[in-house]
């Protein structure tokens, strides 16, 4: 909102130095953006708070003025002499939808001579960076800068019926707005009518044929009252944010209505000429009262941590249009100012108003807060564990947002789920559905990176996935560690198992061969504790790797990080160490190639041998050297005994169990 | 394969005898245990052999090749004189060992921050959802269905019924709905609202929330947590100032400046020759919010103080486009 010094002055007297003003408005909440000399004046850029309707106006920021000074504040009288004929014998207004129009007035100024404004008028539109139209609609657009209550202004004779119908608009309907765009109204829109057709869309722009123009005669004076939601709703579904739509957009003062109206109605008079007829035609669909407050003293520093005298409260609230009805020395009742209307009818309200004018500096005392002890969450201590672990080894952590597109891979989930959320006003058609794996993100990331030549790409977040559970239920918001590295399965696997090692987890983590949209069939594992799927580790399939122009091979993970938490051992208890020594035998044996290495480690196991403590994979070999459908693996098993040095005996009678179990169980050959 | 070995520990001997001087004997040095010398050829062509066999020849060419070393190194010292070799010292100066190094993000390295400043003021940590309800984002934290925050011009709407949060004040209900004061929180998280992006806009963006509910809590408690919270990140010098502004869920509402920590409150560019550079919205917690989770606002009061994290990334580290921190670009992300 622009003000103008000069027109300022009209209605308060400012006598401090132009710096001293600007930074009172700042501390009084009319926050100055900024202030330039044009002309003499000063035109001042000011950030007028959503609540703040009444001081979308000259008035309205010189009511704050005068309060912020103590000085004089005074609005303009308007008086007019009318004609014999009654407004109400000429015009009629209809409300037909209350709840989008409160409140409609009417006036008519017949005999008018549309031509071009003053000089004081049009300086004063030229101030406010617009173009003077014409005396009518210059008048209509002053009041409304003046005062903050929009106005539009009607040739009478092109009203069909010559009378005013406000009511949503028809199925089909069309109007040509002002500044010729084309509108087709829809159902939910208010419009005001003729007897017949759409005039204008209400509080957003006039329409076309009813404009002013220059033979103009007969002039019928809207001003009223409107629903701000649909008035917004409607201005922007035509992108035709206005002066107009803004402030009634943030909602017009109720006693503001007829003051513009007589406002205009007696500048017309008194510049264009004409006569204004006698009365006016109001419809009020609602019974306006203003609101009536009582401010408890004793509850200014209970809110605010410092004392306000009661005399100065009162004074600041009566300087800003709270009128007192009551009052004692324990509190004080006011009458709200219809501009107020909105944003003050409780006690805080009127104490905000107090401290606002009373100063926020003066709120600037030392006083000590009490200690309060906290204790940091487990999430939070392994949050602190992972992140820095995965750093360590050489990944950069990732700032991922979470919109995706609505391919395959896009909208690609790990986790059980309902179908993707998607975004009913997206900021692009590529963004338009919530992610339900980290997959699409971080590949995304990949194929940025590769497009400017970055290789051995290694990238994490914790973060979140949106898996919807269906219905009108909030999704599933599950937090979880993702990981993308350039290399093979082992690489990407090996980075979990770390992580597991990293949070002291001992229980048996299992990996099974799964299938996950985005990711290589062949080349993908569950990852499992227990019966509990908590994670996914795998190959970036073809389909994927294409589907984001990617060249290298990546390998994927992504983990439940509240499993994680679950698993982390905290505080692990320490174990003597071992007294003996341990003695390693390596074997190598020969096999299906479809048996696991897991079923071959059970195998070992299940031959119970004595003081067998581990068994350690060393190599895998596939080849020439073998049969077709056979693999050789070698591996190192660990002996050790609490009580004694092994004997060369013991070990060996060991390994026999263990090479027999292993052709029991998985048909293993011992290699020569 | 054994027999190669074993020929060539015989055809190593010969050659020894025969040199004559410490250059030959060089030369034969480099030929059996050089970089590219014989035995590093039967190492290399090992991993062929199967396991058992690799280890059995593996430990035969090691014990011929510690032979050949120990003659060289006795007919070096029984020939003498010859001179010593002139030792080169180990170039220092090379590169050491490539570690690999990752890098954090800057907005998590500033939510660490963060984290450690208000656990040493006493207040927990907590998450919530970033896909809401109405009533979360807006009824509770009393913006009501014709308030202008609702617009879909200033949120992302799945359906009526579920957003994604637009502030991350929305922590505040779900904490307080299930919390009795004294509550001392402060709630970070990821907040979204439509937007045009540029360098200082985005519709994707970082808040932290900060909440506290007790009896006695005023707004000068209020400006002395916040002017604590200014001490810990940017030191004891910075000063704080509230101004009046208006937010639904507080009452009365202050916008929160901090003196300018790039000139010291003199001007700048940076802040635009005020000397102050605004970082977020503070206030008392309406009594409407309070009385929506079942807290009364008569015996207790309470304060809310949320600010962006992107903004303080920013700050800290010099970064002048917010598009930075979501393009993940490795050659902006090692340099943190
Ligand atoms: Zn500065």
């Amino acid at each position: 909102m622009n003000v103008s010094l000069d027109w300022l002055r009209q209605y308060c007297s400012i006598d401090v130095p132009r710096a001293e003003l600007l930074e009172k408005l700042s501390t009084i909440g009319l926050n100055v953006e900024d202030a330039v000399e044009k002309n003499g004046d000063l035109i001042i850029e000011l950030e007028v708070t959503s609540n703040r309707g009444d001081c979308m106006s000259h008035i309205g920021v010189a009511r704050e003025i005068a309060a912020a000074f103590g000085g004089e504040f005074n609005i303009p009288a308007v008086d007019c002499p009318v004609s014999k004929e009654k407004a109400q014998d000429t015009t009629s207004v209809e409300i037909l939808d209350a709840d989008l129009c409160p409140r409609y007035t009417a006036r008519v100024i017949r005999g008018v001579k549309v031509g071009s404004s003053p000089d004081w008028l049009q300086k004063r539109i030229k101030s406010m960076g617009r173009s003077p139209v014409n005396n009518i609609v210059d008048i209509t657009n002053f009041v409304m800068l003046e005062c903050g209550q929009p106005l539009h202004a009607f040739d009478l004779a092109k009203l069909d019926g010559g009378r005013i119908v406000v009511r949503r608009a028809k199925k089909g309907e069309k109007i040509t707005a002002l500044d010729a765009t084309q509108c087709d109204l829809a159902e939910n829109m208010l419009v005001i009518a003729d007897a017949v057709k759409p005039a204008a869309i209400a509080g957003v722009i006039g329409g076309a044929d009813s404009e002013v123009s220059a033979s103009t005669v007969d002039i019928l004076l809207e001003s009223a009252a409107f629903n701000p939601v649909s008035v917004r709703r409607t201005a922007r579904a035509f992108k035709l944010e206005s002066d107009a739509s803004t402030r009634f957009g943030r909602g017009t003062a109720w006693d503001g209505v007829d003051w513009a109206s007589r406002r205009v109605a007696a500048l017309i008079v008194e510049i264009a000429g004409g006569e204004l007829l006698d009365g006016v035609v109001d419809v009020q669909k609602i019974q306006y009262e203003p609101a009536r407050v009582a401010l408890r003293f004793a509850r200014i520093p209970v809110i605010l941590g410092i004392d306000v005298p009661a005399s100065d409260a009162v004074r600041i609230l009566k300087a800003l249009g709270f009128e007192p009805v009551a009052q004692d020395d324990k509190r004080v009742e006011v009458l709200v100012p219809s501009y107020r209307s909105r944003d003050v009818c409780r006690e805080i309200d009127l104490i905000e108003e107090v401290a606002r004018h009373y100063g926020y500096d003066k709120i600037d005392i030392e006083r000590p807060i009490p200690v309060a002890i906290t204790q940091p969450r487990k999430r939070d201590i392994v949050q602190d564990v992972i992140e820095p672990a995965l750093v360590a080894r050489g990944f950069c952590e990732t700032l991922t947002v979470p919109f995706v597109d609505k391919s395959p891979v896009g909208i690609a989930a790990m986790w059980d789920c309902a179908e993707p959320l998607e975004v009913r006003n997206p900021v692009n058609v590529n963004q338009s559905f919530m992610r339900r794996s980290m997959l699409p993100s971080l590949l995304a990331a990949a194929a940025h990176n590769e497009n400017h030549g970055a290789h051995e790409l290694k990238l994490f977040e914790v973060s979140n996935v949106y898996l919807p559970r269906g219905g009108k239920q909030l999704p599933e918001e599950k937090n979880v560690v993702a990981i993308l590295a350039e290399g093979g399965f082992a690489e990407i696997k090996g980075v979990v198992e770390a992580l597991f090692v990293d949070l002291n987890v001992n229980q048996d983590i299992r990996f099974e061969l799964a299938e996950f949209i985005g990711l290589d069939a062949d080349c993908t594992a569950a990852v499992l504790c227990g019966e509990k799927r908590i994670g996914v580790v795998g190959m970036i399939s073809q389909d994927a790797a294409s589907h984001f122009g990617l060249r290298g091979k990546y390998g994927f993970a992504e983990i439940d990080f509240l499993s994680l938490v679950g698993l982390a051992g905290e505080n692990p208890q320490h174990k003597p160490l071992p007294r003996y020594p341990a003695v390693e035998r390596d074997l190598a044996v020969v096999m299906d190639d479809s048996v696991t290495w897991r079923a071959v480690e059970q195998a070992v196991f299940a031959a119970k041998a004595p003081n067998l403590r581990s068994v350690e994979f060393v190599d895998l070999y596939k080849g020439k050297q073998l049969d077709k459908g056979k693999k050789s693996l070698a591996f190192r098993l660990i002996y050790r005994s609490d009580d004694a040095t092994l004997t060369g005996e013991e070990v060996a009678a060991a390994q026999k169990k263990v090479i027999e179990s292993l052709e029991k169980n998985v048909n293993a050959i011992l290699r020569k | 394969m054994k027999e190669r070995i074993q020929n060539i520990l015989d055809e190593a001997k010969k050659a020894l005898a025969a040199a004559a001087n410490s250059e030959a004997l060089e030369g034969i040095r480099i030929k059996y245990l050089g970089r590219k010398g014989v035995f590093k050829e039967i190492m290399s062509g090992m991993g062929k052999l199967a396991p058992d066999a690799r280890k059995e020849i593996g430990a035969q060419a090691n014990r011929v090749k510690n032979e050949i070393e120990r003659l060289l190194n006795e007919k070096a010292t029984s020939d003498a004189p010859v001179p010593a070799a002139k030792k080169t010292a180990h170039d220092v100066t090379l590169p050491g060992r490539k570690y690999p190094v990752g890098s954090r993000h800057p907005i998590k390295i500033v939510a660490n921050d963060l984290k450690r400043i208000f656990h040493q003021l006493g207040f927990t940590w907590i998450e919530g959802p970033e896909v809401e309800d109405p009533w979360h984002n807006f009824d509770a934290l009393n913006i009501p269905a014709e308030h202008v925050a609702r617009d879909e011009s200033d949120n992302f709407y799945f359906s009526d019924e579920q957003i994604l949060r637009s502030q991350t004040s929305s922590l505040q209900i779900r904490y307080m709905e299930n919390n009795k004061p004294p509550i001392r929180i402060i709630a970070p998280g990821r907040v979204y609202r439509p937007d045009t992006v540029d360098a200082t806009h985005h519709y994707f963006f970082h808040q932290v929330e900060l909440l506290m509910v007790d009896k006695g809590l005023t707004l000068v408690d209020l400006k002395n947590i916040i002017t604590l919270f200014a001490h810990g990140i940017y030191g004891p010098e910075i000063k704080v100032r509230i101004r009046p502004s208006y937010f639904p869920f507080t009452e009365p509402s202050a916008e929160t400046d901090f003196s300018c920590v790039f000139c010291g409150g003199r001007g700048c560019s940076v802040c635009k020759q005020t000397g102050w550079i605004e970082l977020g919205g503070c206030g008392m917690v309406d009594p409407n919010v309070l009385h929506n989770v079942g807290i009364d606002s008569e015996e207790y009061t309470g304060f809310a103080f949320g600010f962006g994290i992107d903004r303080l990334a920013m700050f800290k580290y010099g970064i002048n486009d917010i598009r930075l921190l979501t393009e993940n670009d490795v050659r902006f992300l090692k340099q943190f």
